[in-house]
């Protein structure tokens, strides 16, 4: 029998490694071995050079080195994820030639190793010089792919036989995190009742390693009912554990994500291969200086392909597929029809293009949606689906979903909130108010959308972009080119309205001409900011203001205040307030409208020009009571936290603090305050010079 | 499923990652995290990252980033 490594009693964990470093210690080390581990890759090929490096000076300090991964390699990157060249789908190829190039000797098949399918995943199998394994599965029904080895054994430079056993996580509907589609036959097993299932190999090796893509808290129900194990490298939960504990005797490691760390465990051997030490650490990749030229050279290769990826042509129409209506219904029919669900939405600020043009490639898709957010499918019913529109429609006052599978009426009040919402099947029968429809949003919308739903929602792990490209692929050009044509959503007023009356405007709130000047909703807000703060200047970004807002005059209401104008009230922004001189204020502002193209800043306590040529901004000048702003004085000025970045780059800021109180709290307080407001809201406190 | 971010339960879709939780807690602090000005820790105190995947019952905190 192969030498077992000592047990450690955890109760007595600190005594039992004071034996195992003074005691055993004093056994003459054999061979130290280093496992050098990176999980959750997810595509980032840019660091491979660094880490064959290190590999390489590893095998100068240690006598042997092993390379392995936790799985999840792809996904991630779209020079791996869409790697089709000459029409050869060959996804996921770049990413296991560079982990062939860097020296990996195993991996363990993540649940992100099916997202491709699993024909791909069995050409990567074979593609890999290094094994990989998977024990908690059986894909003998599996149409495209053959069994995996469950486990590897390899051999240290002076013999010891090292076991890497792999287990991949499963969910309570027991499968991996990947589209069920991906895994026609095959079926999963509990990773630890299957662990369990391979303690034999605790007698055949030096080194047991749980080589595993289960999380890192499950990680540690593997070492608590796994004793035998000497270490587990994992991945899955993209935890970065600088320092891996002992669990039950089991060092359990994990190093992040995207090869930002490096794990690196040092084992160290006796002379008849027993475990005397063990240590982790995780290496940050920018702490390796050096790379390793053969494989930038690779790296430089593949991504050189990037053009040849991103222009692989999808279709090509007369004309392009324009506005957010005609794309949102495509991405919203793409989304439903490649997961065969009834309904799909699609938010407005999802939609990154406002047109695709008539050749329509891979790159034009992500450029539409280039966040790669998976699809979430939930059930709903007529009126679960009307709360989520009717929180879409009042969180922007305007249109913000746009819809498959479905026609939508949306009747808004004399407040700008929404009355009632009808809702049709495209021929216009109304929706069945009992039926429990399949309805696919997108992670971001499932997150920060409020809405009633009749189940808690599942992932469908497709990214939105890739359903984009398969339906694109899928469909005729004719097809294509009628989403032009498509009009799925209408608006109508109707009288009256409630609302919490916290104030009186002689003038209405607008939005109206926010890119060409100051808007009366900009003066309000900005003037709240410079008052509230008792500060110099008070400012509102204008892109942050809704567009096309126009509520009458009269009661000012609350609910109005904190839907209806200020986009960025959604995600509860404070006020940064800065000290600087009138110089760097002006450099501010000009760095914003030269971005924005026009006057960007909505603003209080001042005003200004904004020199225009060719439809550029040239010169931004500042005015404070009608005099030039003095570039040396210097000025407290409010500004929206979020974008606040944006303002002081570059620029020198004396010294700045954020409020307690968010914009919302701080405009409330200010119309509560007031009560009363007149023409002042109408002040145009901007000109542009052409 | 259900995790917990500072002490606060979050409700979240099946298969959700931190970053569906830390957007459902709080927009404004899950922008922090991607700026690298906070970052997320677990009931083990180790740092996870924003893809990393979830545990039900699982719990978190908010910490200021180094």
């Amino acid at each position: 029998m192969l030498n077992r490594k000592v047990k450690l009693v955890g109760l007595f964990l600190i005594a039992a490694l004071l034996i195992t470093s003074a005691g055993l210690g004093a056994a003459e080390v054999e061979e130290e071995v280093v496992f050098l581990h990176t999980n959750d890759e997810h595509g980032v090929i840019e660091n491979f050079d660094r880490i064959a490096w290190y590999r390489q000076q590893a095998e100068v300090d240690y006598d042997t080195v092993f390379l392995v991964s936790g799985g999840d390699a792809f996904s991630g990157n779209p020079v791996v994820d869409e790697y089709v060249i000459d029409d050869e789908n060959l996804r996921g190829k770049p990413m296991v030639g560079l982990m062939n190039l860097a020296g990996y000797n195993a991996m363990v098949i993540g649940n992100h190793e099916f997202d491709y399918g699993q024909d791909i995943l069995q050409d990567r199998i074979e593609q890999a010089e290094f094994p990989m394994v998977l024990a908690n599965f059986d894909a003998e029904d599996a149409p495209y792919l053959e069994q995996p080895e469950p486990y590897t054994i390899l051999e240290t430079n002076k013999g010891f036989p090292v076991a890497f056993l792999g287990l991949v996580q499963v969910t309570e509907a027991g499968i991996p995190s990947t589209h069920p589609g991906n895994l026609d036959g095959i079926e999963f097993f509990d990773p630890v009742d299957t662990a369990l299932d391979y303690e034999f190999l605790r007698d055949e090796a030096s080194i047991f390693v749980g080589l595993t893509h289960l999380g890192h808290s499950w990680d540690r129900d593997l070492a608590e009912a796994m004793g035998s194990l000497d270490l587990i490298i994992g991945g899955h939960s993209h935890s970065v554990v600088e320092n891996p504990p002992l669990v039950n005797d089991v060092l359990v490691a994990q190093s992040g994500a995207d090869t930002n760390y490096l794990g690196k465990i040092v084992v160290e051997l006796g002379a008849d291969g027993q475990v005397l030490s063990r240590r982790g650490e995780l290496i940050a990749i920018d702490d390796i200086a050096e790379a390793d030229p053969e494989v930038t050279a690779e790296i430089d290769y593949y991504e050189g392909q990037v053009d040849e990826i991103f222009s692989r042509e999808l279709a090509h129409l007369e004309e392009s597929i324009s506005g957010d209506m005609a794309l949102g219904s495509l991405m919203t029919d793409a989304a439903l029809t490649e997961l065969d669900a009834d309904f799909a939405v699609q938010n407005a600020g999802g939609i990154r293009v406002s047109q695709v043009e008539p050749k329509i490639t891979v790159g034009s898709i992500f450029e539409l949606e280039p966040f790669g957010n998976e699809l979430v499918v939930y059930q709903m019913t007529a009126d679960d689906i009307r709360s989520l529109l009717q929180f879409s429609y009042e969180r922007r006052s305007t249109v913000d979903l746009y819809v498959g599978g479905l026609h939508y009426e949306v009747a808004v009040n004399e407040i700008g909130l929404v009355d009632h919402i009808n809702l049709y099947y495209p021929d216009g029968t109304p929706l069945d108010e009992d039926e429990v429809y399949e309805m696919v949003l997108s992670s971001y919308v499932a997150d920060t959308y409020e809405y009633t739903a009749q189940d808690e929602g599942y992932n469908t792990y497709r990214r939105h972009n890739d359903t984009i490209i398969g339906f694109i692929e899928r469909i005729s050009e004719e097809e294509l080119a009628r989403y032009n044509e498509e009009d799925r959503i209408s608006t109508t007023s109707v009288p009256g309205g409630e609302g919490t009356e916290i104030g009186r405007t002689e003038v209405g709130l607008s939005t109206e001409g926010m890119d060409r000047g100051s808007v009366s909703a900009g003066n309000l807000k900005a003037d709240a900011v410079r008052h509230v703060l008792d500060i110099d200047f008070g400012t509102y970004p204008t892109d942050q203001l809704n567009s096309g807002v126009d509520l009458d005059s009269g009661p000012v209401y609350q609910e109005a205040l904190e839907f209806a104008l200020y986009g960025s009230f959604a995600y509860d922004n404070n006020v940064i307030v800065a000290t600087v001189t009138g110089d760097s204020l002006e450099k501010m502002f000009h760095n914003q409208n030269q971005w924005y193209g026009g006057p960007a800043t909505q603003v209080s306590g001042m005003t200004y020009e904004v020199v225009m040529e060719d439809d550029d901004p040239v010169e931004t000048r500042i005015y404070v009571a009608g005099e030039r702003i003095d570039p040396e004085a210097e000025y407290t000025v409010g500004f929206n936290s979020y974008v606040y970045q944006f303002y002081s780059e570059g620029v020198d800021v004396i010294d700045s603090y954020t409020t307690d109180r968010t914009e919302l709290e701080i405009l409330l307080d200010y119309v509560e305050e007031v009560e009363e407001f007149g023409e002042e809201l109408a002040e145009d406190r901007i000109t542009i010079i052409e | 499923m259900k995790v917990y971010i500072n002490d606060n339960e979050i409700e979240v879709f099946q298969g959700a990652k931190l970053e569906n939780a830390l957007r459902c807690y709080s927009k404004k602090i899950y922008r922090e995290v991607v700026r690298g000005e906070k970052k997320v820790i677990d009931q083990y105190g180790n740092q996870q990252l924003l893809q990393g995947s979830l545990r039900p019952d699982s719990a978190f905190w908010i910490e200021e980033a180094e």
